[in-house]
C-alpha cells in the first residue's frame, strides 16, 4: 500500500530530515512511527500527503510514485487517504458536522449519504452529541476527535495521523488507538506517528523509530495485538 | 443484463452525476453568499466601485446606441427640402405634379408658409418672429422622399437633376449632416473603444485584487480542502460565484446610473432635440443595452475571479 524507497528530505540551508529511510506499510497493517521531536516524523507525514517531494529516493502509494504524480492524480490520490493534523485543521466556520462531510462532498457523496455517514463518524469518536457545534465551541480533544472523523469518514485505503491523541487524555487516547486497530483489523493501512510510547506499548503493534532523520528500528508487532 | 435493466442503469448513473454536480454548485454558491455576507460592507462598496468605474462605457455605449439608432431611422427615412422659385401655389403644385411621375420619387408634398412658420415658432426661441417681422417670411416647399431602393449614386444623379431643373431654387438634402453624423458615430467609437478597454481592464484589476486578498485569508482553508483531495475546480468554484456576483451587482450599478444621468440630461436635451423623437432615442437606452451591461459586468466579475484563483493555485506548492 505504503512504500519508503531510500527516501531522503533535505531543506535548502537546513539539513536533512530524513535520511535514506525504507519502510512499507501493507493493506490492514497498523504502524506506529516513534520519536524525539525532529526525529523527521513529521516529513513523513508531508511525503505521503503529497505537501513536500523528497530529495531523493522514492515513494509510493498503491504503485504510483508520489513524486510523479500530475495535479489531478494527486487530488485523486489524496480522496484514497485520511489525514489526521496535529493541529487538527478544522474549518472554523463550519459546523462539527459539515467539517466531517466535507471530504464527503470533495468525493461527490449526495447529501443525505454524507449526513448519515459524517453523523455515524462522529459517534464513533463519541462525538455524536455535538454535531453541531463549531470548533470554536470544542475543546482541544474535542477538536482532535472531529479531526479523527473527517480522516476516517471515507473509509481511505491508508490513514496517516500525526499526533493524534497529543490532546486527549490517556482513557480517550486507548479509545481512540483502539479504534485505529479496528479500522487496520477491516483492511485500513494506519500509520501512526506519535512520541507516547506508553500507548504504543499497549497496544503492541508495529513500530517504526526516528532518529535524526534515520530509521533506527522497526520493530514488528507482538503477537498479542 | 437485459437492455432495460441497462437503461435504468445508465440513467442512475447519469442522475447521480447530476445530482453531485448540483451539489457541488449549490455547496460553491452558499460558500460565497457567505463570504460576501462576511464582509457586508467591503462587498458593497467593492461593487460600488465597480459600478462607477463601469458606468461611463455604459453611460457613452447609450448615447451611441441611441444614436445609431436615429442613423439607421433617417438613412431609412431620406428627406429632401426643395425651394421653389415661385411663391405661387398653382406654380408650385404644377411642379409637384410633374415630379410625382418620376419613379424614382416615392412619395413628395407641398407644406404651405403657414405650417412652416407653426414649426418654426415651436422651436425655443422663434416665439417673438413674427412680431418682429410683421409678416410670413418663409416659403411654400415641396418635401421630397426619394425611393429607399436607389442606389447611392441614382440618388446623388436625382439630386443634380432636381437642382439643374427650371422652377426650383435649391434643394437640400438630409444627407449632409447625417454624413455629418456618421462621422461623428465613427469617432465616438474610435474614441469608446480604447476608453471601454482600459476601464474594463481597470475593473478587472480592482476584481483580481479584492478576490486576491479574499483567498490570502482563506489560504489555510483552501490548503485543508485541496490536501482532503479536491480538484482545482472545487477549491476555485466559490471564488468564481463571488466574481460573478460582484460584478453583476457592478454592472447592474452600472446600468443603473448611466439611465438615471441619461434621465437627468433629458430636460436640458429637449431644448435642443429637433423633435420628439429625437430625445426620446438618445434618452431611452434598450433594456438589452442595459441587460448587455450587466452581463459585461458579470463576465469581467467572472474572469477576475478566475485569473486570480489560477494565479493563486499556481503559486501553491
Amino acid at each position: 500500500m505504503l512504500r519508503f524507497e531510500e527516501v531522503s528530505k533535505s531543506y535548502p540551508g537546513g539539513g536533512e530530515a530524513l535520511r535514506g529511510v525504507s519502510f512499507s506499510v501493507a493493506e490492514g497493517e497498523l504502524v506506529f512511527l516513534t520519536g524525539h521531536s525532529g526525529a523527521g516524523k513529521s516529513t513523513v507525514f508531508r511525503l505521503i500527503s503529497m505537501q513536500e517531494r523528497a530529495t531523493r529516493g522514492r515513494v509510493l502509494f498503491g504503485g504510483i510514485d508520489l513524486a510523479r504524480a500530475k495535479r489531478r492524480e494527486r487530488a485523486a490520490l489524496r480522496r484514497e487517504l485520511g489525514l489526521v493534523f496535529q493541529d487538527h485543521r478544522l474549518l472554523p466556520e463550519q459546523s462539527a458536522l459539515a467539517n466531517v462531510e466535507l471530504p464527503l462532498l470533495i468525493a461527490g457523496l449526495p447529501a443525505a449519504e454524507r449526513r448519515r455517514r459524517a453523523r455515524a463518524a462522529l459517534e464513533l469518536v463519541g462525538l455524536g452529541e455535538r454535531l453541531d457545534a463549531s470548533p470554536q465551541r470544542l475543546s482541544a480533544g474535542e477538536q482532535q476527535r472531529v479531526g479523527i472523523a473527517r480522516a476516517i469518514v471515507r473509509a481511505p485505503s491508508l490513514l496517516i495521523a500525526d499526533e493524534p491523541t497529543g490532546n486527549l487524555d490517556p482513557q480517550l487516547s486507548f479509545e481512540i488507538m483502539r479504534l485505529f486497530a479496528s479500522l487496520a483489523r477491516h483492511g485500513m493501512a494506519v500509520l501512526i506517528a506519535t512520541h507516547d510510547l506508553g500507548i504504543v506499548e499497549r497496544i503492541g503493534a508495529r513500530t517504526l523509530t526516528l532518529e535524526h532523520g534515520r530509521l533506527v528500528s522497526d520493530r514488528p508487532a507482538e503477537a498479542s495485538s | 443484463m437485459s437492455g432495460q435493466a441497462r437503461r435504468k442503469g445508465i440513467l442512475r448513473l447519469g442522475w447521480e452525476r447530476l445530482s453531485t454536480w448540483a451539489e457541488a454548485h449549490r455547496h460553491a454558491l452558499h460558500q460565497s453568499l457567505r463570504s460576501l455576507r462576511a464582509r457586508p460592507l467591503s462587498s458593497l462598496a467593492t461593487a460600488l466601485v465597480l459600478g462607477l468605474v463601469l458606468a461611463l462605457p455604459a453611460l457613452a455605449r447609450g448615447v451611441m446606441e441611441g444614436l445609431a439608432a436615429l442613423e439607421s431611422r433617417l438613412e431609412a427615412e431620406a428627406e429632401w427640402i426643395l425651394f421653389p422659385e415661385s411663391k405661387a401655389m398653382p406654380d408650385l403644385r404644377a411642379l409637384a405634379d410633374a415630379l410625382a411621375r418620376d419613379p424614382r420619387i416615392a412619395s413628395l408634398r407641398i407644406r404651405d408658409a403657414e405650417e412652416n412658420l407653426a414649426t418654426l415658432l415651436a422651436q425655443p426661441g422663434f416665439g417673438d418672429l413674427v412680431d418682429l417681422l410683421g409678416e410670413n417670411p418663409l416659403p411654400p416647399i415641396l418635401i421630397l422622399h426619394p425611393s429607399a431602393s436607389l442606389a447611392p449614386e441614382a440618388r446623388e444623379a436625382l439630386l443634380r437633376e432636381l437642382r439643374e431643373r427650371p422652377g426650383i431654387a435649391l434643394a437640400l438634402p438630409s444627407e449632409d449632416w447625417r454624413g455629418e453624423l456618421r462621422r461623428w458615430l465613427d469617432r465616438g467609437r474610435a474614441v469608446l473603444m480604447p476608453i471601454g478597454l482600459l476601464l474594463a481592464l481597470a475593473t478587472l484589476a480592482v476584481l483580481f485584487n479584492t478576490l486576491r486578498l479574499d483567498l490570502l485569508e482563506r489560504a489555510e482553508e483552501i490548503e485543508v480542502v485541496r490536501l482532503l483531495g479536491a480538484s482545482d475546480g472545487f477549491v476555485q468554484r466559490p471564488f468564481l460565484y463571488v466574481g460573478l456576483w460582484l460584478g453583476s451587482a457592478a454592472g447592474a450599478v452600472a446600468a443603473l446610473l448611466s439611465r438615471g444621468v441619461l434621465l437627468l440630461l433629458e430636460g436640458s436635451l429637449a431644448a435642443y432635440a429637433l423633435d420628439g423623437e429625437l430625445g426620446a432615442m438618445l434618452l431611452a437606452p434598450s433594456l438589452r443595452g442595459s441587460m448587455a451591461v450587466v452581463a459585461f459586468g458579470a463576465a469581467l466579475g467572472l474572469s477576475g475571479a478566475w485569473l486570480a484563483v489560477r494565479v493563486h493555485l499556481a503559486r501553491l506548492p
